[in-house]
């Protein structure tokens, strides 16, 4: 592989890793939301991909998502409810279970307690049906009307290698079997989890990025310099 | 051309919108009975790649690209308002849950929770936009004080009368999902498909609030948690902003790779 293409292939996954910064900048103000990590590929890779070929070979996009606990915020409201520590909701939607941390959910005309895009939320017995549009949410999760224990919400966790394939939304699917439900989940009724989005944190790293694709882009400079005299001195000889 | 630009701009988007929500909340910080609006975002993810998980190491990553953010929905936080003491007999407060059903010149119904009512030309109980509440209370025109119970029970003292003449009864409605109804304006609201139909019942039962005369509910806008939405929502389209004009910088560099 050449200098030019090697390169070329460091523009490529700056874009990729602007990509990834927009993203969650973008959704630095989403309830739930869990920033996306660029997953760069060591050097070697590159290397052993490209082979014989000249090719410059797109990076192929790949992002984990950052685990990491965001800010609890108050909003009073009696359907958001927050989870305080790992774990997710679990919904039922037309395309299966899915599992998210928004929890600013709604009511549907028959009452049942409702994720978006029209999934519903799961309890330990199945669907959450209420008869009251401000039911009562204690920390273990349990749903309270009045003193009638109506159902407890699911919360699971993942093991920490699970795949959590993310649709959008704030949902996530998971081809994970070995889910536990948490025993003792903290359920905040009333608070909603702010993005985990740090915005001097990406910020660092968008700088970093321009700069990165500047230096790499006056090395293709460079390069294209260096040719030009050997061809004119070559010439000249 | 480059993806993070078209991301910035969903970005800019959501935030415009989240900024008008909060204007207009602002605005109604001193309107009986307002609730407030809030927006909610979710992130988009529309374009799937297939990764090969041994290439990566170490966790497994996934191969969808997060495209930016949309609003996901703009709903009315129904949380109580404070409930402010007016002396005025036909101001009413709903103490709890329910709404006004008032009647709309087209015959139509519509709920609000603004009990600063008045009379009407013939004696009925209106709104000040002069909609009659849907129980056609009518108020004798020699009536010399009117009470209102907790339960919506209006009565009226007449001259040369011992007792108090009932002249109405005013119900509450509530809705299994009131999140879903629509604002209609003049702090009106419609029923649609998602907040499911109103059922009537007498204030103070069956969850529902009770009436207190003389008082009138306050708007549900916090000043201080709009400020804070309002400086929130202005960063983030700042920072968003950013994003467009670094996109910007990294294409002309890209155009200034030959010179």
């Amino acid at each position: 592989m050449d200098a030019l293409t090697m390169t070329a292939a460091g523009l490529l996954n700056d874009v990729e890793r602007l990509r990834v910064l927009s993203h969650n900048l973008a959704n630095a103000t989403t309830l739930g939301f869990r920033r996306d990590v660029a997953v760069t590929r060591p050097f070697d890779m590159h290397l052993d991909q490209a082979g014989s070929g000249t090719d410059i070979s797109p990076p192929t996009p790949a992002t984990n998502s950052d685990r990491t606990q965001g800010a609890l915020r108050h909003s009073g409201n009696p359907l958001d409810v927050a989870l305080e520590g790992d774990g997710y909701f679990v919904l039922r939607s037309q395309v299966g279970t899915m599992y998210s941390r928004q929890g600013n959910f709604q009511l549907d005309p028959q009452g049942r307690l409702m994720g978006p895009n029209g999934s519903v939320v799961l309890g330990a017995s199945g669907e959450v049906s209420l008869s009251n549009p401000e039911p009562r949410i204690d920390q273990a999760g349990n749903v309270w009307e009045g003193d009638k224990l109506v159902d407890t919400l699911r919360v699971v966790r993942f093991p920490e290698d699970a795949q959590l394939v993310s649709l959008g939304s704030g949902m996530y699917a998971s081809n994970a079997v070995n889910l536990q439900d948490v025993e003792m989940p903290r359920v905040r009724q009333g608070y909603v989890e702010a993005s985990n989005v740090v915005p001097m944190r990406e910020m660092v790293r968008l700088i970093e990025t321009i700069r990165h694709f500047e230096a790499s882009q006056r090395v293709v400079r460079s390069y294209d310099d260096m040719l030009d005299r050997a061809f004119s001195l070559l010439g000249e000889a | 051309m480059i993806d993070s630009l078209y991301i910035g701009a969903t970005g800019m988007n959501a935030q415009q919108l989240n900024i008008d929500t909060v204007a207009n909340n602002l605005a109604n910080v001193n309107t009986s009975g307002f609730k407030r609006s809030r927006v909610s975002f979710e992130d988009l993810l529309y374009r799937t790649v297939q990764v090969a998980p041994s290439l990566l190491g170490g966790r497994p990553a996934t191969g969808r690209m997060g495209m930016g953010t949309a609003v996901a929905g703009s709903g009315k936080i129904f949380s109580a308002g404070e409930i402010k003491k007016t002396d005025e007999s036909f101001d009413l407060a709903i103490d709890g849950q329910g709404f006004f059903e008032v009647v709309l010149p087209d015959g139509n119904l519509a709920y609000t929770r603004n009990g600063a009512f008045r009379l009407d030309g013939d004696g009925f109980l209106a709104t000040q936009d002069g909609h009659r509440l849907s129980a056609q209370v009518k108020i004798p025109p020699d009536a010399l004080q009117v009470r209102i119970d907790a339960s919506g029970a209006v009565f009226a003292k007449v001259p040369d009368e011992t007792n108090e003449v009932e002249s109405g009864r005013i119900e509450l409605a509530s809705f299994p999902n009131p999140g879903g109804l629509s604002a209609l304006g003049d702090n009106l609201y419609g029923v649609t498909d998602h907040s499911g139909a109103a059922v009537l019942g007498t204030p103070g039962q069956t969850g529902l609030g009770s009436l207190r005369q003389g008082f009138l509910e306050g708007s549900n806008v916090s000043l201080i948690d709009e400020m804070l939405g309002l400086i929130l929502a202005q960063r983030a389209y700042e920072l968003n902003a950013k994003v467009v004009q670094a996109s910007d910088e990294l294409l002309s560099m890209a155009n200034n790779l030959r010179r």
